[in-house]
Formats: C-alpha cells, structure tokens, sequence
C-alpha cells in the first residue's frame, strides 16, 4: 500500500472543493477581535487574563479563610475524626472539583510540587471525615444556631520506588477528597478526575506537602496532596497517562521513559 | 521561521506568529475538515475556530512538541463535532462502506491517465458521502494525516482494537477484491 499516493489521491479529491488560494486570514482575525470585544494586542489580552486569574484566586483564597474564622475561634471542638475503610461494592457517586492549581505540563508541575516520586499503592484507602461547625446567623447577623458539614478525605499509604525531586520516605500517605461515610459504608463518594487508589496501582506523582494543614491534616503527621489531576500519572507498564480532563492544548507524556526524561529534565536546570 | 519560533513569537503576544500557523497549515486543514464534514463552509468555519483557540490557548501550549499533529487532531475532533450537530448520527454498515472506499482509493493511486483519475476522484467523494463522520475520520486520519492506529484511537475516544479491527479487516478484504476488481479492467 502506497501511503503516499493514497494521500495524494485525497489531497487531489479534495484540492477540487478547497482551492490553494483560500486565506483564513482575516476571517480568524475577525474572530480573535470580536472575541476579546476591544482592539487591545494578545500580550495585553494574557496580561488581563493573568489579572483576572489572580483575582480570582485572591477570592478564593478570601472565601476559604471566611470558612476558616470558626475554626481559629473554636479550635479543638470542632473537628473529630473517624476511620473506616471504603468498599469497593455497593454505590458510588461522583463529585467534580475545582483545583486551584492550574499546572499541566510536566515543567509548571515540577514548580509547583514539593515531591515528585514513583511509588505503588501498598495499602487501601482510610476515610477519615471531618466535622466542621459553622454557624447560622440571621439577618441581623446574630447566631441563631450552628450546623455541622461532614468532609470525608481518605489518606492512601504508597510505597515509594523512586524519588525523582524532594526528600520522600520509603512510605508516604497521600490524601484524596471523598470516600466512604460511616453512616454508610457500601457508598463510595469521588472526585471524577482524582479517584479513589486501589492497592497495586503504580503512579508517578506530583505532591504538595499539606503536613499540618488545619483542615485537610488536622490530625498531624506527615501527609500529601496531589498537585491537581495533571499530576497524576497512571503507569501501565511501559505507558503513562495522566487524569487531567480535557487537556487538548498539550501534548502530555504517554510513555514513561518520556515522562521521567521530562522531569529530568526540569531538575538539571 | 520553525513552527517553535512563531509559538514563541505568539506567546509573546506578537500576532505575526499565528499569521505564520495559519499561512503554512491553513489548506491542509481545510482539507482535512472538508474530508470529514463534505461542506467547505463548515470545513472553514471549523479550521478558523481551531486557530482561535491556538490563539486563546497559545499559553498552555509546549513549543518543543510539534504543532501540526496538534492542530489536526484538534481539526478532526472539531470537524466531528460540528458535523455531529448537523447530522442524525446513524452509522451506516461499518466494514462493507469503509471497504468499498479503500478500494476505490488504491484503484484511484494507480490510475495514469487523467480521464480515469477525475473519474475515480469523484468515485471517491460519492463513496466517501456514504460513510459516517467517524468513519470518514478515521479515513482522513489513516490515508491523508498518515496517523498512528493509537493516535486516531485517542481522537475519536475509541479503543485501538476497535481502529486496529476496522482498518484490518477491511484490508483483508481489499486485498481479495482487489484482484478480481483489476482482472475485470
């Protein structure tokens, strides 16, 4: 089979209803312009993207420490932690998330983890659910009452293979958003991109150390995070793929030689 | 200028670099949309819309990685989805259509003279109208982009043994009728 004249058939078919001379051009210029509504220049245009990005991760950063207020005031009553293990039958239902970061090549993830390492899942998930209390005010402003939301996280012990950046032990606890209540332990609740780990997996990982953290770690001790979704890489033998959802605008890693090359190649810099 | 040298030049908020992007890969594009959508409108509107998100989106984008199989699978991918809203979506025989045309498409790579050859190429739009967007997608990705089984198993979010089946059974095929189509001439 000759490919090259196949595609110069096609070419040829098609060269009949779509001449050489057409020029996108203007008509793609058109668009960008009416896009933005204003004749400003695409660097201005990414300056007042970044504006906007920053903004909106200083509101974020603002609502998350509203939540936070009730805690610094009631610290040590309102939170209590539970175990239970998931199942792995019965129901499951899914939740989407927003991360704040919004790494998804292998260099802007590099920047942003404190650990980068290859590791296997060694034992199943351990749900964890934190209570929060917060209170419920009138219109006035005036406590009237308080309500109790209940967090369930999982923290998963990985066995670490390899360490490619940061100082990892040879077992490192990774927490995920979601799990199994107590209250009902045949149902499974997950992130769509970050699910739940099964023993056995093997991942390259992409960690940001959250030891410490008041709500996500309020138990101490050494714990992680994901970077976001991108950071997640699932090995499959000589193969890699990442959990990032709907990514088209990169070209992500899809062997692991070429993943390890790229993280490589970020830490000799 | 290298495509690496316009993205850069993109990023920096220069426009001049998509106008390089557009310049050099703007026909094959084309092309490739209308293979897929049989509509130059829509084969244009589509390719105008790939670019804009190359602009929109020029930030994410790594310049040591190639351009053009990015900008063509987002190109098939688009073209399926604004054929996929214009179309009922009924799939028409899968192996018999996609046979018929792989063997008009080597009947055509082998013809000399000209007569026969606009003949075969409107054989070829005929044959081509039958198939479904997808099936047309991956004809346009196997014998025009010259992609990988995997590569096309990923823009159409199917399994590779599902693109692997397809291409080789009707391979198989080809190979028998091809024989008999040829001693027939």
């Amino acid at each position: 089979m000759n490919m090259k004249n196949v595609s110069h058939v096609l070419d040829m078919v098609a060269r009949d209803y779509v001449p050489d001379n057409i020029n996108l051009q203007p008509a793609i210029a058109a668009k960008i312009e009416k896009g933005k509504g204003t004749t400003m220049q695409p660097g201005k245009q990414a300056i007042v993207n970044k504006k906007v990005f920053a903004i909106g991760t200083l509101m974020i950063i603002a609502i998350a420490m509203i939540w936070m207020v009730p805690w610094f005031l009631e610290r040590g009553n309102i939170f209590s932690i539970r175990e239970v293990t998931p199942q792995s039958k019965g129901t499951k239902n899914v939740s989407v998330a927003s991360w704040v970061s919004q790494a998804i090549t292998v260099d802007q993830l590099m920047a942003e983890a404190d650990l980068v390492v290859k590791a296997r899942v060694s034992e199943a998930p351990k749900t964890r659910v934190v209570r929060h209390k917060f209170p419920i005010m009138d219109e006035k402003g005036t406590e009237i009452g308080s309500k109790v939301d209940e967090l369930a996280f999982s923290d998963t012990v990985f066995e670490v293979t390899e360490t490619y950046s940061g100082k990892s032990a040879a077992k490192i606890t990774v927490m995920q958003t979601g799990g199994s209540l107590p209250e009902s332990p045949n149902s499974k609740s997950e992130m769509s991109d970050d699910p739940l780990y099964n023993v056995g997996e093997e991942y390259i990982l992409f960690l940001v150390d959250i030891s410490g953290d008041p709500v996500q770690a309020p138990g101490g001790g050494e714990l992680y995070r994901i970077v976001n979704p991108s950071g997640r890489y699932r090995i499959d033998g000589k193969n890699v793929s990442s959990y990032a959802e709907n990514v088209d605008s990169v070209q992500l890693p899809a062997t692991l030689g070429e993943l390890e090359a790229q993280i490589k190649k970020y830490t000799q810099r | 200028m290298e495509d690496g040298q316009a993205i850069s030049r993109l990023k920096r908020g220069d426009i001049g670099g998509l106008d390089f992007l557009v310049t050099r890969y703007q026909i094959k594009a084309i092309r490739t949309a209308f293979l897929i959508t049989h509509d130059n409108l829509m084969a244009e509107d589509v390719v105008q819309d790939v670019f804009v998100r190359v602009f929109q989106r020029i930030q994410c984008f790594d310049e040591s990685r190639p351009f053009e199989p990015y900008l063509m699978r987002s190109v098939v991918n688009a073209a399926l989805n604004g054929i996929e809203k214009t179309s009922n979506g009924a799939e028409v025989n899968l192996i018999s259509e996609v046979e018929s045309f792989e063997i008009l498409l080597m009947d055509a790579a082998s013809v000399e003279e000209q007569v026969e050859f606009t003949q075969c190429k409107h054989e070829i739009m005929v044959a081509l109208l039958k198939l479904s967007p997808r099936q047309r997608a991956v004809i346009v990705q196997k014998y025009y982009l010259d992609l990988s089984e995997k590569e096309m198993a990923q823009i159409l979010g199917a399994a590779p043994g599902t693109v692997k089946w397809l291409l080789n059974a009707a391979r198989i095929r080809l190979r028998t009728l091809l024989g008999s189509v040829r001693s027939l001439k």
